[in-house]
């Protein structure tokens, strides 16, 4: 299913390695490889596409000036931009929800460094349409709580009072549903 | 670690890896994290499903032009893109003569084309010319966007110098405190017109996170939100009146969108008796 380690994209590390030395058009072979991923999590989330296309604006903005910060051993080159894609969209839905009046527009955060407990892992096209199946046979209900907490960034309590459902059973259906798709993900891996 | 230990941390492990775990459970459990071998293997498998969840999206095509106007913005000296305020509810500027003209000739030769009057090779024109209206749009809306962000900061300039100017000026210096020692920050503050704060050196800020400034008088009261900039440097420009007698100004570290009142020790604190 899926790999750590970072020997598996050595032409991805390579163009950012270029657009750390400064060649534009390495940003360039970055935008055909990933961007219409970037764009369609973005329109996932936002579900607009001039703010999705403002996403990947910021996204490659942020990826051409954080180049040489990239550290291959935490995130594999997609999965770093798509992990700033989903924060920049998420910071999008919330600003279009409750904006803090009176501050000055924040420039991009560093995103540079991850949380403790990740690293490098490389998603094929054969994990993804596992887990696409996967999902579909959780079920909505266990299913909805997990896709608010990634496409909506909302906490448990914030996913509780929108479901109308005690906080308890939230956490108990985020915690299993999650190890359900692990485990039918792992099943798949070992056929 | 003990099994009673995993009970207590049992539910954070899938909300931690979904980002969206807050406050002071998210602070426990990276504490516990550090400690703790189980729960980071758990948290690392779990990661795992989650960084398949965007790849299973459905694709949309990307839109035509896209690739263009990012590769430029990206790319641009950092003190022109970099004004990108959040898309914010203001007026459209008033469409000048140019912008007109260039959509009123492209769409007059469009319509021409559409007629069928010319019949050969109108395809290939077709498509040029509308490439060549999505582009003069992609300009437009990068145009819109300069202007929104120059307004912004043209609101910021009117509103430093109303503080400036104003007779009741006060100067606070405020000192980097535990966890923040190298930051340091000043405020200009006016009862009347409100307040300038600028600070630099505080450390980067965990995901999920933002700096809040606070004016101490009877207690504590919230004076926006802010991240650092690229190079470290935080701006608040408030125009909120500021209370007459504040004791002392201060910046806590918040969860994202803030809090309503100070939830961690004080990260910069000055005071102003």
């Amino acid at each position: 299913m899926t790999r750590t380690g970072s020997a598996v994209e050595p032409h991805a590390q390579g163009v950012v390695e270029r657009m750390a030395a400064g060649d534009a058009a390495a940003l360039g072979d970055l935008y055909d490889a990933h961007a219409r991923n970037i764009y369609s999590l973005a329109l996932r989330i936002l579900g607009n596409t001039s703010d999705a296309e403002d996403v990947v604006q910021d996204v490659f903005t942020q990826a051409w000036r954080q180049a040489a910060r990239y550290d291959p051993r935490r995130a594999t080159v997609i999965g770093w931009l798509l992990m700033m894609a989903r924060s920049r969209s998420l910071d999008r839905l919330r600003s279009r929800q409750a904006r803090p009046d009176r501050t000055i527009a924040a420039p991009l955060p560093d995103l540079a460094s991850a949380d403790p407990g990740q690293e490098a892992v490389t998603v094929g096209a054969e994990d993804a349409q596992r887990l696409r199946t996967a999902l579909g046979r959780l079920g909505d209900a266990a299913r909805t709580p997990i896709e608010l907490a990634y496409y909506e960034g909302l906490s448990q309590s914030a996913i509780a009072e929108r479901l109308g459902q005690p906080l308890g059973t939230v956490k108990t259906r985020m915690r299993t549903a999650l190890a359900q798709l692990r485990e039918w993900l792992q099943q798949g891996e070992s056929t | 670690m003990t099994g009673h230990d995993h009970d207590a941390f049992a539910d954070l492990a899938a909300p931690y890896a979904l980002g969206v775990l807050e406050g002071g459970e998210r602070d426990a459990f990276v504490a516990h994290l550090a400690a703790c071998d189980v729960c980071r293997r758990e948290v690392a498998s779990l990661a795992r499903v989650v960084e398949t969840l965007p790849h299973t999206v459905d694709q949309a095509p990307l839109p035509p032009g896209l690739r263009a106007r990012v590769l430029a913005a990206a790319t641009a000296p950092a003190a022109v893109s970099e004004f990108k305020p959040r898309p914010q509810p203001q007026p459209r500027p008033q469409p000048g003569a140019p912008r007109w003209m260039g959509w009123l000739a492209a769409a007059a030769t469009l319509a021409a084309v559409a007629s069928g009057a010319v019949a050969w090779n109108s395809r290939s024109e077709n498509a040029r010319l509308r490439q060549q209206l999505t582009t003069a749009q992609a300009r437009e809306a990068a145009l819109d966007r300069q202007i929104v962000a120059l307004q912004t900061s043209a609101a910021n300039a009117v509103q430093t110098t109303a503080v400036l100017r104003a007779a009741d000026l006060g100067r606070v210096e405020l000192a980097g405190q535990t966890g923040a020692s190298e930051a340091t920050g000043r405020i200009l503050w006016s009862a009347s017109q409100g307040l300038v704060f600028v600070a630099t050196n505080l450390p980067p800020l965990p995901p999920g996170r933002v700096y809040q400034l606070w004016v101490v008088a009877d207690k504590p009261l919230s004076a926006g939100v802010v991240v650092p900039d690229a190079a470290g440097h935080l701006t608040v420009i408030n125009s909120a009146p500021v209370t007459a007698h504040p004791k002392a100004f201060a910046v806590t570290l918040e969860p994202a969108g803030g809090s309503p009142g100070p939830t961690s020790p004080l990260l910069l604190v000055g005071s102003s008796e």
